[in-house]
């Protein structure tokens, strides 16, 4: 279990690194989806804790895993794409706008224009 | 009339109006007509069947539920009473003039509808949600459509305004969900109810994960109520909205999520010491929103910044009351004033939205410095009744807590309850500061001896009609404003308040005292408007939000949270 959290932190700093450290701002939305991802796994391992199979109720079925982790998760991904895809589409008029993906540039010249 | 079957319809009646005009738009038959009857259904019926509960409210009727009749271990639990009740009727009451002043505008679309009906079942959903994870749900739902509708503006920056807050807020949100995660693990549950059961038997070990994790879910729940450290990103964001939205969002939005998460704060068992970091935090945001407001030389940006300054006064009473408990008196009185007060702030400052977003319009600038003789323009582009400048002057008052609107109540209450507490100076110097910064903010009202500037000519009557209602809101409450304050008491009792009385108050004594602090305020704006005191303001650093600043802030707000719980 410990190998598997080591690799699920690693997932979520390089996430949140790229959020806060990269320019890009496709890489910034990488960036978060990375961070969800990280996050699900958490919580599927978590449920794993208590049993290997899969909770879909059956009569030969005696140790399935926690069900609550996966049904939020299910709804945690949803949002998560939700959540991509608004900040893709702001992505494009952003650089529509103005011609550029990096942030520092789209910053300068959104104030230029103003 | 029977509270269960009813409590429901303020999240179902919006969400059946957004899919209305959903299908209307996809079978081509969307117009003003149908966007009138969503109106009706997603907010005028769901404010009837308020009024219908508010009988089985006052009589302390309450509902638990789990919905959808699952087990109490996996279903999502709600939970209505009076602060459920008292929350979605002041989004309404925002939210009704907000939507009739949208209409006003030539680019409100069905698309813009349906995304703030959306929202209207969201802010339902949060007041009532008493569950951890359907928390996290409804505040995502939340902030979709709210980063949609600042998106939906066409001024330049708004859509990067837009980005910077959805990538702050839901790198914040997944910080959430590592919070709900941990309180799952050591409590194996994620309703409130549940939870408090299981809080006393943590030890060790498990008892610093549920603080930690607690920590998680509390600061990026304030990170939607904009305070200080947290508020980086609303400037941008509430100045850039069409102005519809920045009155919704900065009146209403911002102070949601604080009193939803009450029903957690008072389950768990450090929660005076999050009240105690609150009510600082509080002061310290009344305070530095203000002075970023006094040198901001755009009109909706200082809107904006005073939000943060005027969300303070809420959160450092709110803090104060968790401090003290509720069980006391000194603890009831000051989470009905911080309500109270909520309500003032909403009304005054989506009026300031509306009106001064109206007049900026009419002259075609924003610029502080070179707008002058809004009162002229608007004449120009056809407002017969100068109702505009009225409502502004309306708001004006309340904001500045000059008698006789609903904010001389509330701020002169709020401030009395704190007195004792350190930021409650805090609050004292923002008052006078507070009303230096709207007196700068009036010069757009001033006569201009330049001719006339007619931008475009409209009609106002769906204008003029929301004004009424929210200056109307104003002018009444100030009137009926002690059965109001006792209204807010009876109906905040359930979550463990007690009766009580203000005593030893009285609104004339405050009289001289408001007379003081507008003396000292003119006394002031007359020394900031000397050319010396000018070039000295403007020497002052002006904050960017950037990314790595805004992750600052909540790095700051975590560090100093955590060491005060775990300490």
């Amino acid at each position: 279990m410990i190998i598997e959290r080591i690799l699920i932190a690693l997932l979520f700093l390089s996430g949140f690194a790229a959020i806060v450290g990269m320019r890009n701002i496709i890489k910034k939305i990488f960036g978060l989806n990375l961070l969800n991802a990280s996050v699900v796994l958490l919580f599927i391992l978590e449920g794993s804790r208590i049993g290997n199979q899969a909770p879909i109720l059956d009569a030969d079925i005696t140790n399935m895993v926690d069900p609550i982790p996966q049904a939020l998760m299910l709804t945690a991904i949803v949002i998560g794409v939700c959540v991509s895809a608004l900040s893709l589409a702001l992505a494009v008029r952003l650089y529509k706008a103005t011609g550029s993906l990096d942030i520092q540039v789209i910053t300068e010249r959104l104030q230029r224009e103003h | 009339m029977n509270i269960e079957s009813l409590f429901l319809a303020p999240i179902y009646l919006p969400l059946l109006a957004a899919a209305l005009l959903v299908s209307a738009k996809a079978f081509g038959q969307a117009g003003k007509t149908m966007d009138s009857m969503a109106f009706l259904i997603g907010l005028i019926l769901p404010a009837v069947c308020l009024a219908l509960l508010k009988p089985a409210i006052i009589a302390h009727q309450s509902v638990e539920t789990v919905i959808g009749a699952w087990d109490t271990n996996l279903g999502i639990h709600y939970h209505f009473d009076g602060l459920s009740w008292l929350l979605i009727a002041l989004h309404l009451a925002i939210s009704i003039p907000v939507f009739l002043y949208s209409r006003s505008n030539p680019s409100h679309r069905e698309s813009f509808s349906i995304i703030f009906f959306i929202q209207c079942a969201s802010v339902a959903a949060t007041s009532l949600t008493a569950d951890l994870f359907n928390l996290f749900v409804c505040l995502e739902v939340m902030g979709v459509t709210s980063y949609v509708l600042i998106a939906s503006s066409d001024e330049d920056g708004s859509v990067l305004a837009s980005f910077t807050y959805l990538l702050f807020s839901a790198t914040a949100m997944v910080f959430f969900l590592v919070g709900a995660f941990g309180l799952y693990r050591v409590t194996g549950s994620l309703s409130y109810a549940l939870i408090s059961q299981v809080k006393n038997s943590l030890t060790g070990a498990d008892l610093i994960v549920a603080q930690m994790s607690l920590t998680l879910i509390v600061v990026s729940t304030l990170l939607r109520c904009a305070v200080v450290p947290l508020s980086g990103w609303l400037v941008g964001a509430h100045s850039k909205a069409p102005h519809a939205v920045s009155a919704l969002l900065s009146g209403v939005l911002i102070k949601i999520p604080l009193f939803a998460l009450i029903r957690l704060l008072l389950l768990v068992t450090a929660s005076e010491r999050i009240g105690s970091i609150l009510a600082w935090a509080g002061g310290v945001s009344a305070a530095v929103g203000i002075l970023l407001a006094l040198r901001e030389v755009q009109a909706k940006r200082l809107l904006a910044y005073s939000s943060v300054s005027q969300i303070g006064y809420v959160v450092a009473a709110y803090g104060l009351a968790i401090e003290v408990g509720l069980e006391s008196e000194r603890g009831a009185l000051l989470i009905a004033s911080s309500l109270f007060y909520a309500f003032c702030h909403a009304v005054a400052k989506a009026l300031l939205f509306l009106s001064i977003g109206t007049a900026t319009d009419a002259l075609g600038t924003k610029d502080l410095s070179k707008a002058r003789g809004a009162t002229a323009s608007l004449k120009g582009s056809g407002e017969r009744v100068p109702l505009t400048t009225i409502s502004y002057c309306i708001a004006l008052f309340s904001i500045s807590a000059l008698p006789p609107t609903l904010g001389f109540w509330g701020k002169n209450m709020l401030t009395y309850l704190a007195k004792g507490h350190g930021s409650a100076y805090l609050l004292t110097i923002t008052s006078v500061l507070t009303i230096t910064a709207y007196l700068k903010l009036s010069v757009l009202f001033l006569p201009s001896k330049r001719p006339v500037v007619v931008m475009k000519t409209q009609s106002y009557g769906a204008i003029h009609a929301s004004y009424l209602v929210l200056g109307l809101l104003l002018l009444g409450g100030g009137v009926f404003a002690l059965p109001f304050k006792n209204f807010i008491i009876t109906l905040l009792l359930p979550l463990g308040a007690v009766e009580a009385s203000i005593m030893g108050y009285s609104a004339y004594s405050e009289l001289a005292k408001t007379f003081l602090t507008l003396m000292l305020a003119l006394f002031l704006t007359a020394i900031s408007t000397n050319r010396y005191c000018k070039r000295l303001l403007a020497k002052f650093p002006v904050p960017k939000a950037r990314f790595a600043d805004l992750f600052f802030g909540y790095a700051l707000a975590l560090s100093v949270m955590a060491f005060q719980l775990v300490r």
